[in-house]
């Protein structure tokens, strides 16, 4: 409906962008999605772009992330970088600027380009540093909840030129637009991954038979899937409505409400899924984990809602998605 | 009188009404002030409400958006929303009519015979009339299908019999949209016929009902050999679940618009207000009033563009009640002396919406059946 193309446009865009997705296979996601023309794409029509691929990327749970794409891309940076992000579950740059030296303190890539794009804070300001992150410390990813998702923790400081540091109003101009052109992305991506937690568990209750009647006939399981799907229909408009107004709040908003949606679909469905759910063998918990690991990225929904609340108080109450 | 409307004066689109009635609503300022804070008794409220509609209505405001041979100005639905939406914005009551006209006032229009609408809505917007939904019994709550006054034909009318509760506001009624049976009990949704009926028909008591906030909101309606003329059929004989389906969504979704816009101003109060507001959650309930906002503004969308609304208000109820119940358990949370010990004015309102809240999640169809009805219909899970 928001969208800049129409309907059956973003239907073919949908599926062949699908093909290119699954056909990539591990590790070759980048590669394919640029050969499809994805970059062009996001510089003319960024919500075609970013909802497609966000949201293939939930469903496919793939290894490679394109967010660093997205985010720069919002902050009109045209190099290849990776992106430091804050530290889970903060919204605000964790990463810090004393001296000359940049103090990196994040969640990045854990493989990519040598040449990273820092949102920080010096003296309480937001600046935004071009850095190397040759020789950076990052932990093991294998060793984390989630090691195929390719995020990584990020530990290490090195010297900084004045050169290599944006500044002033233009670095909190950028750091916003990167933060809710991110926070939107890992909206559609966490929707995804909620819809399929929930397509898992609507599968399960409406075959598996307990009490001589299909589990889905229980008034307690079917409230508590009910639940879930309110939530999804919440998250999915509000993704929608991320790109009518300046994005700072409603990508805020949509990221909270989807984190929200993939929070409530965890539990349920795996409440549901019963033994099933808890077994290696079925994808449930590919899903959790993914969700998990997203979920706090630029801001839990908890930390984003305290965030809100703050801003609530200082500029009142945003009038936001006009009729 | 004979002048147009301020209303009218200029382009029937969103944006211009909108930019109309803020500069409308600030000319008037001195007129409105006494209307943003109501009487504390219901006879008082009711005829305040009523002042205030007959303004609106003389300047054409709540005429936008109903077609001119129904009393109105013209100009698409949507500007309805942009109405009630600017009102409450400004701190300023839905007028008593809003719920039933946006309620039972496009159900009149969709289902009622042309010569009925045409008679019955001019009345209902002008607030010359205010009208009443017949649908709740004491056997038939949530299980509205089982409902069971009946309505018998007798020729040239049907004679009605039988018990209505919890009709909110019957007492200063003039008409009834009532839901009868027409066929036996078995047939139950199907055997249901709606009728809209004069509260001044001979055999109709009505005995007011005290809510738990004190006041009589509402009241049980008995009818006892009640003619109603045979031309006062909504919809068609057996055929009245679809009105009531309609009237339902209408419910469920346009009134979730109006109630959004009122809980955003009711939030923004209660940011100023209440220094002890925990940030968290402030930012909560700013979420679910968004979240509502979306799911609603689709509902008027719909509606205004003549699509079939579907299941999809189930949604729209179900959050309306879960964002109601929170931002007032947060100012009980944040401002406890005031809710617990204030005394008239701002204290008093905060109780009683907080008292009122504890309702949303019952009337218009329970939380529950808004459950059952996106899990069965949605999802697609087994019904019972």
């Amino acid at each position: 409906m928001n969208s800049s193309m129409d309907a059956e446009d973003l239907r073919l865009l949908r599926e062949s962008l699908a093909h290119a997705v699954t056909d990539a296979g591990s590790g070759g996601l980048r590669a394919a999605v640029a050969g499809f023309g994805w970059h062009e794409l996001l510089a003319e029509h960024p919500d075609a772009a970013v909802s497609t691929l966000a949201t293939l990327q939930g469903e496919h749970l793939t290894a490679t992330s394109l967010l660093d794409d997205v985010v720069l891309a919002a902050a009109g940076i045209k190099e290849t970088a990776r992106v430091v992000y804050p530290d889970l579950p903060a919204a605000e740059p964790t990463s810090r600027l004393e001296g000359g030296t940049l103090l990196v303190r994040g969640v990045a890539a854990a493989t990519g380009d040598e040449r990273a794009v820092v949102p920080a804070v010096r003296d309480g300001e937001p600046v935004i540093v071009t850095t190397d992150l040759t020789g950076a410390a990052t932990a093991d990813p294998a060793a984390g909840l989630d090691p195929g998702a390719g995020w990584a923790l990020v530990r290490t400081e090195s010297r900084v030129r004045p050169d290599q540091v944006l500044d002033g109003p233009e670095a909190l101009a950028r750091w916003r637009a990167m933060r809710a052109a991110g926070q939107r992305a890992l909206a559609y991506e966490l929707i995804a991954i909620g819809r399929r937690m929930l397509a898992g568990a609507v599968e399960h209750v409406g075959t598996r038979e307990q009490f001589g009647r299909r589990l889905g006939a229980f008034q307690a399981v079917k409230h508590a899937l009910a639940d879930v799907r309110l939530w999804q229909e919440c998250a999915e408009l509000a993704a929608e409505a991320s790109w009518e107004d300046d994005p700072v709040e409603p990508a805020r908003l949509a990221k909270i409400l989807a984190g929200r949606f993939v929070r409530t679909a965890a539990a349920n469905c795996q409440q549901v899924l019963g033994g099933m759910g808890f077994t290696w063998e079925h994808e449930f918990h590919r899903y959790l984990r993914r969700g998990l690991l997203l979920e706090p990225l630029l801001g839990s929904a908890a930390r984003l809602r305290a965030d809100l609340g703050s801003r609530l108080r200082t500029d009142g109450v945003p009038k936001l998605s006009a009729l | 009188m004979s002048a147009a409307p301020v209303a009218a004066a200029g382009e029937p689109t969103v944006p211009a009404v909108r930019e109309r009635l803020g500069r409308w609503l600030a000319e008037h300022s001195a007129e409105l002030a006494p209307f943003t804070e109501l009487p504390t008794d219901v006879d008082g409220v009711f005829a305040s409400l009523s002042r205030l509609q007959r303004l609106l209505y003389e300047a054409g405001w709540i005429r936008l958006g109903w077609p001119a041979e129904l009393g109105g100005l013209g100009g698409p639905m949507i500007l309805r929303g942009v109405v009630s939406e600017e009102l409450a914005a400004a701190g300023y009551p839905p007028p008593f009519s809003f719920g039933t006209q946006e309620v039972l006032g496009p159900a009149i229009a969709r289902f009622a015979s042309p010569e009925l609408a045409a008679s019955a809505l001019p009345r209902l917007l002008s607030g010359d009339e205010t009208w009443c939904q017949g649908f709740s019994e004491p056997g038939a709550g949530s299980d509205l299908g089982s409902l069971r006054m009946r309505a018998v034909d007798e020729g040239d009318h049907w004679r009605v019999d039988g018990e209505k509760i919890w009709t909110s506001w019957a007492q200063y009624s003039d008409r009834c949209v009532l839901l009868t049976r027409t066929a036996p009990q078995e047939a139950a949704h199907r055997g249901i016929t709606a009728l809209f009926v004069d509260m001044d028909s001979p055999g109709i008591t009505v005995s007011p009902l005290v809510t738990m906030t004190g006041e009589a909101d509402f009241c049980s309606l008995f009818f006892d050999g009640v003619r109603v003329p045979k031309d006062r059929l909504i919809g068609k004989v057996d055929g009245g679940w679809a009105v009531a389906m309609f009237i339902l969504g209408c419910e469920r979704g346009v009134a979730a618009w109006q109630r959004q816009a009122w809980m955003r101003w009711r939030l923004a109060g209660l940011v100023n207000e209440a220094d002890a507001l925990d940030g968290a959650r402030a930012g909560e309930a700013f979420e679910l009033v968004h979240a509502l906002r979306l799911l609603s503004r689709r509902t008027l969308r719909s509606l205004s563009d003549g699509e079939d609304l579907g299941v999809r208000p189930s949604f729209d109820k179900l959050l309306m009640s879960t964002a109601e119940k929170y931002i007032f358990d947060a100012a009980l949370e944040a401002m406890p002396e005031t809710l617990l010990f204030g005394g008239p004015g701002p204290a008093r309102d905060w109780r009683n919406d907080y008292l009122y809240s504890r309702a949303s999640s019952i009337y218009g169809g329970a939380a529950e059946i808004q459950r059952n009805i996106i899990a069965e219909r949605v999802l697609g899970l087994p019904r019972e």
